[in-house]
């Protein structure tokens, strides 16, 4: 039985195709439009994912959206009166979309389907619709390695709900506790990343990768003036300090007495002040996780935890509840945010409704190493390299690993565009920019002449499976890149100063791998498996060989701003335009044109 | 060859003509654009991405192509177009600005981008050596502009895009009012205009202010204008923004509709972007293989 799942509508819309329970394909939108967190209706995934699997549209059992849009409704409509006449200019300004797109989706879905799938279909009778945190809590248990978990979903918001706790059972879910909007985790850290001068939505990971630099002054004043925290991590936010509720912009003039300023200018390159705000909202944050975690644990009983959402996204609070012991096995889904919702919906109806049965064995996950989305024929390929002029070789798979580590252990960086693309915000060795993590000046070199982004950005390395242990305190299996992890003692070269002091200059990093050491030593890592990846494996492997460093590093295949590249001629532009020197599509070396490499 | 402060190469003539001097102390002076108290590449490129022209005109270009800024000033869209294994020069006759562009590019080692002090009408290249020239905003700012145009399709390679980019007599309306203005207010012209209130930084500011409303040198042309010399150098026409630009299009794409009528230019004078923009208009030719 086919089941289709979807999100869309608010960000990253992003669609899923299962059968029985086994996940067959799934992409986000905005790699096939090209625009960053698109939220349109994802007919360009849905059309690949039916290619994918390469049944008939009439053969879709069920197509299902992932939040339930007159819930939502009413949410704006009663979060307006709550607060009413304050946030009419909000109001004012959705609520003509929400009426439009809210109140009228089973249509406007009937339709959309009927436009991308064909309209002998009657899609209005198959359409069904899951909750928005009942999808990203499926997203996080369903596909786990586990027969039961505790299920934590924190996001900015859904419906009503931002946090719930939930508890998953072979083929089950049970939803136990929820705080409603607005008080969200997702909400503040998203005030925050306006506040010191990002964007709201996509600047969040800026933050989080701001804070190590900072010190957290101004936790108690957060702590006592716009959150209230119990015991059990339930938590209260003082809606006086913000906008969210009632206005367009995220903080309030209060808000900006409070902090003593009004909010950095966007795209204004942060100052010591925006540093120590964000390390003080960063810990304020994984406290409330770690305390909610802690009760999670005791309601639960189990020890395994699965967790999804946006704030699930915050790999460093993830690293934290795992180092804390708190669970003995800690599942991140990697599409954490709202495109994972697609995937999460569809296996809710698959599972829940179907009564579909559900097997683990508490060892593997079911998501396949995240590479579910487009993959691409040599005979293409080549087709594409030939149209584009490219200068490029076709090397056997031995030559080619042996090729590429050798040019990356001489510090060349190597766009690597191999087989399906991942699904989530991350690369994980299918669609990735990689270089060597010892190099001093390669975290600079490649935030200035490849993803043109600011200095301060870390990089995450990919490490095999097998030599986690070597380079990393706790973590032994993490394929995701879901957890944040400090880099092993005897790899640093320079003490520890007193933490949170600023380094000053990136090359004095104390590390073996200076490249993926973040200032406070952490690392935001991912382990690769011979069977989750065996090409990737072998790449790795081969550099290891000749440098004796069983890790690399892996940035996203794209520059600022811009999603990450799909197609074989999105990798060659990307790779084009900027400073790296070889681009590796499957087992085609491609070079510049004026360089030699 | 004489250097500027050893790093930048000086072509600039022994005798200047009086416009080009005044230009250069002035310039020398405000630095424009100037820098957002910028560290790094990343907002070069930000910006060079969000906006529309140059955001297309970087997607049309190739990455191995040769380029030339005439009046970079600064430089920052010479550094944002100097990508991937494009050589873009980068020419001014102020040495002020040139020495903020070229510290920019030192201090991110960046290998495509070239500074060199030189006037337009005697630039230190051969002819045909460019696959695109861009020079924006620069020529009204010249004592002969039809002149300057001449020698930049000099240096331009058959086959080769020029972007020329120059005030507009109608757009510029309310910016002559406003100089007019700044006479009696001074610096504080700038509370009066919209797109000083956008700018960060103070340094910012102040040189939009000066460049704007202060300036020792401008004149004013229209499209027609441009057309006639672009038929006198034998220069294919190719677009012209704001009046034909429809995104969907290439910028590059040759537009059948060439002329434009009195009336549509008249009209730009009460176009809010171009009151905004200080009234600009950007033609787009070909040299003919």
């Amino acid at each position: 039985m086919h089941i289709l799942g979807i999100s869309a509508f608010y960000h990253d819309s992003a669609a899923c195709l299962i059968e029985d329970g086994e996940i067959i394909a799934a992409a986000q939108e905005e790699r096939f439009t090209r625009k960053k967190n698109d939220a349109s209706f994802p007919k360009y995934s849905i059309q690949f994912c039916v290619k994918q699997s390469g049944i008939d549209p009439a053969e879709i059992r069920s197509v299902v959206f992932y939040e339930k849009p007159i819930l939502k409704f009413e949410r704006i409509l009663e979060t307006y009166f709550s607060f009413a006449p304050k946030g009419f200019s909000s109001f004012a300004k959705s609520m003509p979309i929400w009426a439009k797109e809210k109140f009228f989706q089973k249509t406007l879905l009937a339709n959309e389907l009927a436009g991308t799938l064909g309209s002998y279909i009657d899609w209005r009778s198959k359409l069904l619709f899951s909750s928005h945190h009942l999808s990203h809590g499926a997203s996080a248990f369903f596909p786990s390695p586990y027969d039961d978990a505790a299920i934590l979903t924190l996001d900015g918001v859904g419906e009503w709900a931002t946090t719930s706790l939930a508890m998953g059972n072979k083929n089950r879910i049970t939803t136990l506790k929820e705080i409603h909007f607005p008080h969200s985790l997702g909400l503040l850290y998203s005030a925050f990343t306006y506040y010191t001068g990002f964007k709201v939505n996509s600047g969040e990971y800026k933050l989080m990768g701001l804070a190590p630099y900072g010190r957290p002054k101004y936790k108690a004043l957060i702590e006592e003036n716009l959150i209230n925290v119990a015991g059990d991590g339930s938590f209260h936010i003082n809606m006086e300090y913000f906008d969210f509720a009632t206005g367009l912009k995220m903080t309030n003039r209060k808000f900006e007495r409070l902090f003593g300023g009004p909010a950095r200018p966007y795209d204004f390159p942060p100052t010591q002040r925006e540093m120590d705000i964000a390390a003080s909202v960063q810990t304020v944050i994984e406290d409330v996780i770690l305390k909610l975690a802690q009760d999670a644990r005791s309601t639960t009983g189990s020890k395994n935890l699965c967790l999804a959402g946006g704030v699930a996204l915050n790999c460093v609070a993830n690293g934290r509840i795992l180092r804390e012991k708190i669970f003995d096995n800690v599942w991140v889904q990697p599409a954490a945010g709202d495109a994972g919702g697609a995937l999460g919906a569809a296996l809710a109806v698959w599972h829940m409704h179907f009564k579909g049965e559900r097997s683990s064995d508490n060892k593997s996950d079911r998501m396949q190493g995240s590479l579910l989305g487009p993959a691409f024929s040599d005979l293409e390929i080549e087709e594409e390299l030939r149209a584009l002029g490219a200068r490029y070789e076709r090397l056997n798979d031995a030559a080619l690993f042996d090729r590429v580590a050798s040019a990356l252990a001489e510090g060349k960086v190597v766009g690597w565009h191999q087989g399906r693309m991942e699904f989530g915000p991350r690369a994980l060795g299918n669609r990735s920019i990689l270089a060597d993590p010892r190099d001093p000046d390669m975290q600079s070199q490649l935030n200035m002449k490849i993803k043109y982004r600011e200095s301060f950005r870390p990089f995450a390395p990919s490490v095999l499976e097998e030599d986690a242990g070597e380079w990393f305190d706790t973590v032994r299996d993490s394929p995701y890149m879901g957890l944040v992890d400090t880099v092993a003692e005897n790899k640093r070269c320079r003490v520890a100063d007193e933490p949170g002091q600023r380094v000053k200059d990136l090359t004095e990093i104390g590390s073996e791998i200076p490249a993926v050491t973040h200032v406070d030593f952490t690392s935001r890592l991912q382990t690769v498996s011979a069977d989750h990846n065996p090409r990737f494996h072998a790449l790795i492997s081969a550099f290891k060989s000749k440098t004796e460093v069983g890790l690399i590093v892996n940035t996203s295949f794209n520059v600022r701003g811009e999603p990450i590249v799909c197609t074989p001629k999105e990798a060659f532009n990307c790779f084009m335009s900027t400073d790296m020197d070889l681009l590796a599509i499957n087992n085609f070396l491609v070079m510049k044109q004026n360089r030699t490499a | 060859m004489p250097w500027i402060e050893d790093k930048i190469p000086d072509f600039t003539p022994e005798f200047m003509d009086p416009t080009s001097l005044k230009m250069a102390s002035f310039y020398d002076e405000i630095k424009f654009p100037n820098f957002d108290g910028l560290e790094n590449y990343s907002p070069i490129y930000s910006k060079g991405r969000s906006n529309t022209f140059t955001s297309r005109l970087d997607d049309e270009i190739r990455w191995n192509a040769k380029i030339l800024g005439v009046g970079c000033g600064t430089g920052p869209l010479s550094l944002f177009l100097g990508r991937g294994d494009r050589e873009v020069h980068g020419i001014d006759i102020s040495a002020g600005s040139l020495l903020m562009a070229d510290e920019f590019r030192e201090l991110n080692k960046l290998e495509n981008n070239f500074f060199l002090a030189s006037d337009v009408f005697n630039m230190p290249y051969s002819k045909e050596t460019f696959d695109l020239v861009i020079s924006n905003g620069v020529l009204h700012h010249t004592m002969n502009p039809k002149k300057a145009f001449e020698a930049i399709v000099n240096v331009l390679k058959p086959g080769g895009f020029i972007a020329l980019g120059l005030y507009h007599k109608y757009g510029r309306a309310v910016t002559f009012l406003k100089q007019r203005l700044a006479t009696i207010l001074d610096q504080k012209i700038g509370l009066l205009d919209y797109h000083t209130g956008n700018l960060k930084s103070e340094g910012k500011r102040e040189a939009w202010v000066r460049d704007q409303f202060f300036n020792p040198h401008e004149s004013s042309h229209t499209p027609q204008e441009v057309f006639r010399w672009f038929t006198d150098a034998n220069i294919e026409f190719v677009n012209l923004l704001p009046h034909f630009d429809q995104p969907g299009f290439l910028l590059s794409e040759t537009r059948h509709k060439f002329d434009v009528s009195r009336l549509a230019d008249l009209c730009l004078a009460l176009d809010l972007q171009q009151i905004r923009e200080g009234g600009f208009f950007i033609t787009l030719g070909k040299k003919p293989l």
